[in-house]
Parts: structure tokens; sequence; C-alpha cells
């Protein structure tokens, strides 16, 4: 059982509110995604950017806590 | 569908509706969703163009887009999809010739090394551009491997990084990777990780408790415990940040 982490997660919020956060591809179906992850990923095996992922498939889901 | 794949499919949570991340982290842990698969996170890495959620995107195994829906209307075809890829994990890419297709099943077997050195062996001739391809993109893989033996080391992650160390050593054998697995290997095993380990094991008791039975003052005390009694080590740590965030 891994557990997530949260160190470094307020400042990555508050980057994202500024919009420092670089602009993001549209995901169309047959497009080859890439992105690095501007801040620890939580419970994160490693992983830095999309491209770590590659190997596997890759299930990303939206949700919210609201 | 987390426990039906395994570490076969990678799970990615995006927390999408802005919440705090130490509240999205407090959120996971209390509906215990917590699983070795899945990572989190509050930063969006592509966008969508969907007006709701939940919505899911599923990648394949080279990081193109096969779906882009919503997970409830598309579940057959999202379904589909992974098993689709998981055959193409085992036997690899259609278009890939005789001698590159073993080498890409002797990589998903474990056998690193191996794999990689009959790509470099390949002659000049019509195989040639394609094994080098081939080559740079394992080996993106087998060092990915490796940064997450070093994260799991880090987070304090035993069993798992055993686990990895001993499949690693094994299929990295004469391989220029191999003296980074050997490094990683030396550190997991020295005399020094003995009270990281000890601490580990008393907070995946306590973790074990809060997947099964939910957060209530039991673990809390038991977070508590760790926190105060492994105070220096990353177990300690990791305790302390999650009594602090759950309200002990």
């Amino acid at each position: 059982m891994s557990f997530a982490r949260a160190s470094g997660f307020a400042a990555a919020a508050t980057l994202l509110m500024a919009g420092l956060a670089p602009a993001q591809s549209m995901a169309k179906v047959g497009s080859k995604m890439s992105y690095t992850f501007q801040q620890p990923l939580q419970n994160s095996q490693g992983v830095k950017s999309l491209a770590d992922l590659q190997g596997k498939p890759v299930v990303v889901e939206f949700w919210g806590t609201r | 569908m987390q426990e039906k794949y395994g570490d076969q499919v990678q799970f990615l949570f995006v927390e999408a509706q802005g919440t705090a991340p130490s509240d999205t982290e407090k959120f996971v842990l209390q509906k215990s969703w917590i699983s070795d698969h899945a990572i989190w996170t509050n930063e969006q890495p592509f966008e969508t163009g969907a007006r709701g959620i939940p919505h899911c995107v599923v990648l394949g195994i080279d990081g193109e887009v096969l779906i882009n829906d919503n997970p409830m209307s598309a579940h057959g075809a999202i379904e589909a999809a992974i098993e689709a890829q998981l055959k193409l994990v085992k036997k690899g890419p259609k278009e890939l010739s005789a001698p590159l297709a073993k080498a890409w099943q002797d990589f998903e077997k474990g056998m690193y090394a191996t794999a990689l050195k009959s790509l470099d062996a390949i002659p000049e001739g019509p195989d040639k551009d394609a094994a080098d391809k081939l080559s740079n993109t394992l080996t993106l893989r087998a060092k990915a491997k490796l940064n997450r033996l070093t994260w799991l080391i880090e987070a304090a992650e035993f069993d798992h990084a055993d686990k990895l160390a001993a499949q690693l050593a094994k299929g990295m054998v004469g391989h220029e990777l191999e003296e980074k697995v050997k490094e990683l290997s030396t550190q997991l095993t020295a005399k020094e990780m003995a009270p990281e380990r000890e601490a580990a094991k008393a907070l995946d008791k306590v973790e074990k408790r809060m997947a099964k039975d939910g957060i209530d003052g039991g673990v809390l005390k038991g977070l508590k415990a760790v926190s105060e009694k492994f105070a220096q080590t990353r177990a300690g740590k990791r305790a302390t940040h999650l009594a602090e965030l759950l309200g002990a």
C-alpha cells in the first residue's frame, strides 16, 4: 500500500492559479500526448512526465472532490 | 478496473475542480482510494474538451490517445482498448520485423540487457533504423524502471523496492545500467536501512488498517505512535505528515 505525499502542492496550486502553467494540448484521438509535470505527483512511483508512463496503457481519470 | 488489471495498467487521477492539493490528498485517504497502481495530481496534463466530470482519456503504450470520453458510457470501449494494448505489450507492434519483435518480447519478460544488446547487434540494413529507434524507446523504459526503484527506496516502500531490485539485477546483467542497479541494490540492503525498514513495517500496519477500516481513532493513534517512535525515518516523517493532514 502506497500513501500519497503532498509536499510542494501548495506551490503548484499557486503557480496554476497565477496562470504560469504551460499551455496544454488537446487530447484528440490519434494524437500523441507529451507533458512534463511541473510539481511532484502524489504516489508518483518516480514518474515525472507522461513519457515515463509509456510501455503500459494509461487511464487518465478526471474527477472532482466536491 | 484497478483490481482487474493490477500493475498492467497505469491509472492517473487528475483532480479537475481546483481543490487544494492537501484537501485532495485528504479526500483520497478518507475514501480509501489509494492503490499502488494509482498516481494522483491536481495538474492537468492536457485539455480534453469535456464539459463535465468524470471524464476519461486512455493513452496507448506509446502515448497515443485512444479514447477521450465519459468513463460511464464508454466503459466497454475503454476495456476493449486496454485489452488490445495488453496484447500489444506482450507481442510488440505488428510492424516490427521478427528480430525486433523478439527483442521487444525479451524486454517484456524482464530480459532487458539481452533485448537491448540484440538490437545494438542488428547490422546495417533495412532493420537498422527501426532497431535504433526501438533501442532508444526500450532504454528509456529501462531508465523509468530505475527511476521507480529510486522513488520506492526514497518513499520507504521496501517490499516493492526489493522485488523490483531483484528483477532489474537479474535482467540488466551486462548492460551499462547494471552499475546503477547495483548501487541502488546496495543502498537497499545496507545495514543503515534497518531502522527505515522497521519504521516502514510499522507504518504499513497502520496503512493496511486504514485501507480496511477507514480512518478512525485507532488509525490516528497508530500514525502518531509511528511518527513519535520513528521520527527520524522516512516512514516516520510520512506518518507525521498523514497525522497532521488527518488531524490526529
